[in-house]
């Protein structure tokens, strides 16, 4: 999924200079870039690759409280490398970021971590499994792991259960975003189930639920008309599954994977997918499209899908918005929404 | 119509440019004097903030050692994993600079400089950039100027520093941020080791710096004081001598508002320009002494101040204001006088000092209520803003109250006196009192502000170097590096020297205030030297027998602890004995029994030693201590060195002192100056019939010269005890609400006797013009009086 | 009539109480017409003067020059009748003393916005202030300092000269030429003169003569 490839750009503290500088520039020379036919090897490919610029544990879970109520969580370590060859200590050119949010029906709960690589501070190991920055942890064995995050005002402990296949986007896990060959490796773990507990400022919840982990890693740049992207990652009753993004930019470009209750894929090319705003929310001056009409004809996909609390804005070091949906229409269920570069405050 | 009536306004100017001068002279003068202390205090603050925004002190906790030593990288990793939200620091000196080393990423917002902006600050600065100050002279590559950043102060990653001062994996200590996530493991579980630090305390340079600012704003509010009164005199001035042309020019038919306004604006065109040579003489004498300001303050409490001047906003908008802002203030009276001034009031000018002769009784009675509210604060009130209050009621009481003194001390002697021209100079001098008592109120704030400032910065001084002797008795003082070398010294030294006292010390919580706690071995050195504000029979007795505590003043004053009351201190509680004065520390202090100490922190171990010796031997030591057991010299701090650096700190604060002593006295002397000339104009009719009556020019010339000498003589009588009451506010009242210690008031006759001929000449000089004016005043024109008498 | 003056009342305070200057003053005087005020001391006559030229307001009565009612002005209404409609020769003169002569004597009529160049020069010629041009007040004697205040009177050609003893200050042969050379301007000019004077040899070149006593026209 090329487009979490901006998120981490944008969302990294800095914004990148006009002239930029070795190693992020529009040429990302020296890093590894990804090709055709990929070979993957577990559990290497959990770990970090330090030779791709970028790479990313992006979890997120729609999870149902003993109270009755919805609840959305997310847990994400971004990794960015500032240069192809990694040093030890200080001198270490990899920065983490962590970001981790629980969402309920009425309120939103973020917070942020950064730090550097070399010193011990963040990583992440694949043998055995364990993902982390600061006491932040994602913990294996990869398949019955423990979650945890905490910040100022929340945190969660939880544990999770792999229940069904790894599934790899694209061409086998080679997932192409343009027709200019530009591509990243993307699979995803969809399957895990969660249980645990939510510490939230009044009390403590426990929850049970879904949680769904993309693994994406890329040394790719941005297109520069596009302006930002909607990711739709929906659990449908039946069992099957449906990632869905769309880039916006001067030609909207589209991509999709369906998957079957058995893990069986299927990928679409640009334009079989489709998302279109029907309402918008306004976030402090931002428009917010927070209702949507979904299709994907070839499935038979016409759905609605609307957020759970529309005002899940992530009010992080470069804001966006991420949180649980609802999905109704020719198909029932939940699932998780990202959409970026709505940032901008508008007048009206 | 107004082209006509300005030229003929400004015209004056050009036949007067002596008036002219004045008027614009004042009006700098007045402007430089406040601009030049505000220039030096803003520099100064301005580098403080730096310095605390680099540092994030006084903003943030900070976790350290309990034993002052580094930690390590995996401490600070171990924090972070447990979910302690901190961020490393190492600090060490290169080159003379100050070197720290901050981790960016985790800095909290503050502590980080703001150039981290873009990702290649971020990646150049974790990659070896060092940020500094313009002018920072470090010989070191890929060197990044950051007007941010405090002086002589280099900020680069902490890899960087680690690396340049060779310290691999060591971490001086955490600073921690506001915001710290719940379920946090606790302190004593990850490092029972750290101990944390209240953000207010530690080594914040703004309360201990402070202290000598105290004095730098008095003398700023003082000058002020002095710079109004001077415009005040001055704008008067431009009035009175146009008198004559503004009746004739509203004879002719101008109507009164267009001249209310032209003079206005032409005095607030007059104000701008005063007030620009103003603000760049200020300039300059800030400039000039500013050097010395900085080594003060870096040779008194370690503080960075740019020995350079940049010209800040702050300073110079503020200094226009107080142009411009006492120009109209002045300028308002004058023009509002002027609306009511009836069209066919005599030619003649009349000073307008003497309609304020009217208000005597109401000046009388605000004076006597201000002076009364001061010594009402002075019993009753308490803290800083109390102790601001009172000084402005106490000199703008006196202030007031000077022109009636000086009228009843004149009537007085006027009633006694005996012969004709006695009998008449005291009744002449009391007819000028009116005309001069502004120019003289300047005069009274200077010397007041003079001699209290010059007690209170003397005062500091002799306390200071007393407290120096007692502090410093041994002859010699040993850093070690490690506890190894803190052996070897130890035993070296019980061989090679009279005796050896161990330094030991750890920080802790006293009565819930930040303090170190020393444990001292019993020794002679200590029972000789030093001296208790309070104690019991036998402090160091009950001390040594581990019983006792002696603490220092700041904490005995905040933890409001007397004699005789018992501290807990770690597990037991001990009695305090004494308490001693430890001026400019501004935490709080306590010493306890060395074998008390080493049962209660058996962590802590001696890096400093005292060593006892004869001066001629100190050199033979340390030579032979390099040579045995590999202790540099650099370790070691001669106490005549230190004693010998100390004085000459005091000696350029009274560089600094002296330099604004002289400068104020100047201004009022130009005050006086200008009073005087003000007045010339009218005292030839006053003058024409003591001529008459067979009074030489060359007499009535020395009464004149000898009249204002005694005017400023009898206002150096009132300032004596002004200037006193002022140092003791200073001292007694403020510096105690300020920093929690009060400093001994002691007087220097000498130095005030100097101070008051100083003044006194300020006083001849500004009348010797005015009075050799008058006794060359020609016949004809004493004649003229009595001609064109209608 | 260019001067009508009725039942004009002016008293001051003074440390004796009230002081009634004037009691009821009547007064006329057309244009082309000289008019002579005498009187004592405190007889009123200088106040009565002051009035008439806008310096101050009576307590009752009217003042009417050109048909203007000038006691009911505000200052700035007396102001411009001041640089406008009436001249006044001060006894003490009250030339300004930083501008040079020339730019004494264009004073008035500059203000009064009718300068006229060859008309000031002609002055300057007539009063024999021709040297004198370049030169600051101080520097001229009484008689010649005058005579300046008599061309800045004249120079913006004012329908009414007052003059307030305009000879108090000088000698009686320069006296004499003033008066004349005033006389022969105010006649060519046609403006009415009202002179306060106690001089009788300086009352009779006048075509008429009024004196006050207790502030009343005798």
């Amino acid at each position: 999924m090329n487009v979490k490839l901006f998120i981490i750009l944008l969302i990294l503290p800095f914004h990148l200079d006009a002239q930029g500088f070795a190693g992020l520039g529009q040429t990302p020379e020296g890093f590894a870039q990804p090709a055709p036919d990929p070979i993957f090897s577990f559990p290497q490919d959990h770990g970090a690759h330090s030779d791709y610029r970028i790479e990313w544990w992006y979890l997120t879970a729609n999870l149902t409280g003993e109270d009755g109520l919805e609840y959305g969580l997310q847990w994400t370590l971004f990794r960015t490398s500032l240069a192809p060859e990694d040093k030890e200590g200080w001198a270490s050119s990899q920065l983490w970021m962590g970001h981790a949010a629980v969402t309920t029906p009425d309120a939103h709960y973020v917070t942020e971590r950064l730090a550097r690589g070399g010193v011990g501070q963040a990583g992440v190991r694949a043998d055995p499994f364990e993902a982390w920055i600061d006491d932040w942890a994602f913990t294996g064995p990869f398949d019955r792991a423990t979650l945890r995050a905490t910040g100022p005002a929340f945190g969660y402990d939880m544990t999770m259960q792999a229940n069904g296949p790894l599934v790899f986007h694209g061409d086998a896990g080679y997932s192409r975003k343009s027709a200019n060959d530009q591509a990243s490796y993307y699979y995803s773990q969809p399957y895990f189930q969660i249980t645990g507990t939510l510490h939230l400022p009044d009390n403590d919840v426990r929850v049970v639920g879904d949680a769904w982990l993309d693994r994406e890693w890329s040394s790719q740049p941005l297109a520069s008309d596009q302006t930002g992207w909607d990711w739709f990652s929906l659990s449908l009753k039946g069992g099957a599954k449906l990632m869905g993004f769309q880039l916006r930019g001067d030609d909207t470009y589209t991509s999709a994977t369906w998957i079957e209750a058995d893990g069986t894929t299927t990928p679409f090319p640009n334009g079989a997918f489709s998302a279109l705003p029907l309402g918008v929310t306004d976030i402090e001056g931002r428009k917010v499209p927070t209702l949507w009409q979904v299709q994907l004809p070839d499935k038979g996909i016409d759905v609605t899908v609307e957020a759970v609390n529309p005002n899940a804005w992530m009010e992080t070091s470069v804001p966006y918005w991420e949180g649980p949906v609802r999905v109704n229409g020719s198909h029932q269920g939940r699932g998780y929404l990202e959409m970026t570069g709505y940032d901008g405050v508008t007048s009206q | 119509m107004t082209r006509v009536t300005l030229s003929a306004l400004l015209s004056h100017w050009w036949r007067n440019p002596l008036q002219l001068f004045t008027l614009l002279a004042g009006l700098a003068l007045a402007t430089a004097l406040w601009s030049g202390v505000q220039a030096i205090n803003a520099e100064a603050r301005a580098s403080y903030d730096a310095a605390a925004a680099t540092l994030g002190e006084g903003q943030f906790d900070r976790l350290k050692r309990r034993d002052g030593a580094p930690m390590t990288q995996d401490t600070y990793i171990a924090l972070r994993r447990a979910g302690w939200l901190v961020s490393p620091v190492i600090e060490g000196r290169v080159d003379g600079v100050r070197l720290l080393g901050i981790e960016p990423l985790t800095a909290p917002g503050g502590l980080a400089p703001r150039a981290f902006g873009t990702v290649s600050a971020l990646a150049g600065f974790s990659t070896g950039d060092i940020l500094v100050a313009p002018d920072t002279k470090l010989a070191r590559a890929r060197l990044v100027v950051d007007a941010g950043i405090a002086p002589d102060t280099a900020i680069s990653d902490i890899g960087t520093a680690q690396d340049i001062l060779g310290r691999d994996g060591e971490i001086d200590l955490l600073v921690i941020a506001a915001d710290q996530p719940i379920l946090q493991r606790p302190l004593s579980e990850i490092a029972p080791e750290l101990v944390r630090q209240e953000a207010s305390t530690g080594a914040d340079i703004a309360s201990l710096t402070d202290s000598f600012h105290l004095n730098l704003t008095a003398f700023g509010l003082l000058s002020f004081a002095v710079g109004i009164f001077i415009v005040h005199g001055a704008i008067g001035l431009a009035f009175e001598q146009r008198r004559g042309t503004v009746r004739t020019l509203r004879a002719l038919g101008v109507p009164l508002r267009l001249l209310v306004v032209l003079m206005g604006c032409e005095l607030m065109g007059l104000a701008v320009f005063a007030g620009i040579m103003g603000v760049g003489l200020g300039y300059l004498i800030a400039g000039m002494l500013l050097p010395d300001v900085a080594a003060t303050l870096r040779g008194l409490y370690g503080a960075e101040v740019a020995g350079t001047l940049q010209l800040r906003p702050i300073w110079w908008i503020s200094s226009m204001a107080i142009a411009l802002g006492g120009t109209a203030l002045a300028a308002s009276g004058a023009l509002w006088r002027l609306s009511r001034l009836p069209l066919l009031a005599g030619a003649q000018p009349r000073a307008l000092a003497l309609a304020a002769g009217r208000g005597a009784k109401v000046q009388g009675v605000v004076a006597a209520t201000l002076l009364l509210v001061a010594g009402g604060l002075a019993l009753a009130g308490g803290g800083v803003v109390a102790g601001f209050t009172l000084l402005a009621a106490l000199l703008i009481g006196a202030a007031l109250a000077l022109p009636l003194v000086l009228a009843a001390v004149l009537g007085w002697a006027s009633n006694r006196a005996q012969g004709v021209t006695t009998s008449w100079f005291w009744a002449d001098t009391k007819q000028q009192l009116p005309g001069l008592s502004l120019a003289l109120m300047a005069l009274l704030l200077a010397m007041a502000a003079n001699i209290g400032v010059s007690t209170m910065v003397s005062s500091f001084r002799l306390t200071f170097v007393g407290f120096l002797d007692q502090r410093l008795a041994s002859e010699l003082y040993i850093s070690a590096e490690t506890p190894e070398q803190a052996n070897l010294i130890e035993t070296f030294s019980q061989r090679n020297a009279e005796a050896v006292l161990p330094i030991q010390k750890v920080e802790i919580a006293l009565a819930g205030i930040p303090t170190e706690i020393y444990g001292n071995r019993d020794h002679a050195t200590y029972r000789d030297n030093w001296q208790f504000l309070s104690a019991t029979d036998t402090p160091w007795d009950s001390m040594h027998s581990g019983t006792g505590i002696l603490i220092n003043e700041q904490l005995a004053r905040r933890g409001g602890i007397a004699i005789g009351d018992p501290l807990d201190v770690a597990t037991s509680s001990l009695k305090v004995v004494g308490i001693f004065g430890d001026y400019g520390n501004p935490i709080g202090q306590a010493i306890i029994d060395e074998t008390l100490f080493k049962t209660m922190f058996p962590e802590g171990s001696p890096t400093r030693f005292g060593v006892r010796i004869s001066p001629e031997n100190v050199d033979d030591f340390v030579a032979k201590m390099a040579a045995e057991i590999g202790v540099p010299a650099a370790n070691t701090v001669n106490q005549a060195g230190i004693k010998a650096f100390s004085l000459g700190v005091f000696d350029r604060t009274f560089t600094v002192t002296t330099a604004l002593n002289i400068l104020t006295l100047a201004v009022a002397g130009f005050a006086i100056l200008m009073s005087l000339l003000t007045l010339t104009s009218m005292r030839v009719p006053q003058l024409a019939p003591a001529w008459a009556m067979g009074m030489t020019r060359r007499q009535m010339g020395l009464l004149e010269l000898v009249r204002t000498v005694l005017l400023a003589l009898l206002t150096g009588a009132v300032a004596l005890p002004l200037g006193l009451a002022l140092a003791w506010v200073l001292l007694a009242v403020v510096n105690v609400a300020a920093f929690g210690w009060r400093l001994p008031m002691f007087l220097f006759p000498l130095d005030y006797l100097w101070l008051g001929g100083f003044a006194l000449l300020a006083a001849a000089i500004a009348a010797l013009w005015p009075a050799i004016r008058l006794a060359k005043t020609p016949p004809s024109d004493l004649l003229k009086v009595f001609s064109n008498e209608r | 009539m260019l001067l009508a003056a009725r039942n004009v009342q002016k008293k001051f305070d003074t440390a004796d109480g009230e002081f009634h200057v004037l009691r009821g003053v009547d007064i006329a005087l057309d244009s082309g017409e000289t008019l002579a005020l005498t009187g004592e001391s405190g007889s009123g006559k200088s106040t009565l003067l002051h009035l008439i030229g806008g310096l101050d307001v009576p307590d009752q009565g009217e003042i009417v020059i050109d048909g203007t009612d000038i006691a009911a002005l505000d200052d700035n209404g007396r102001a411009a009748v001041r640089r406008g409609v009436v001249g006044v020769v001060f006894q003490q003169f009250n030339l300004i003393p930083s501008i040079r002569i020339k730019d004494n004597i264009a004073f008035q009529a500059r203000l009064a916005g009718r300068y006229d160049e060859a008309w000031a020069r002609t002055l300057a010629e007539r009063l024999g202030l021709v040297d004198q041009l370049n030169k600051y007040p101080e520097q001229l004697s009484g008689g010649q300092q005058q005579r300046v205040a008599i061309a800045r009177t004249l120079a913006p050609r004012p329908r009414l000269v007052l003059a307030d003893e305009p000879t108090g200050n000088l000698d009686e042969d320069t006296a004499a030429t003033v008066i004349s050379i005033l006389l022969a301007l105010v006649d060519e000019t046609q403006a009415g003169l009202l002179m306060v004077t106690h001089s009788t040899a300086l009352a009779g070149r006048m075509a008429r003569r009024m004196h006050l006593r207790v502030g009343q026209i005798a």
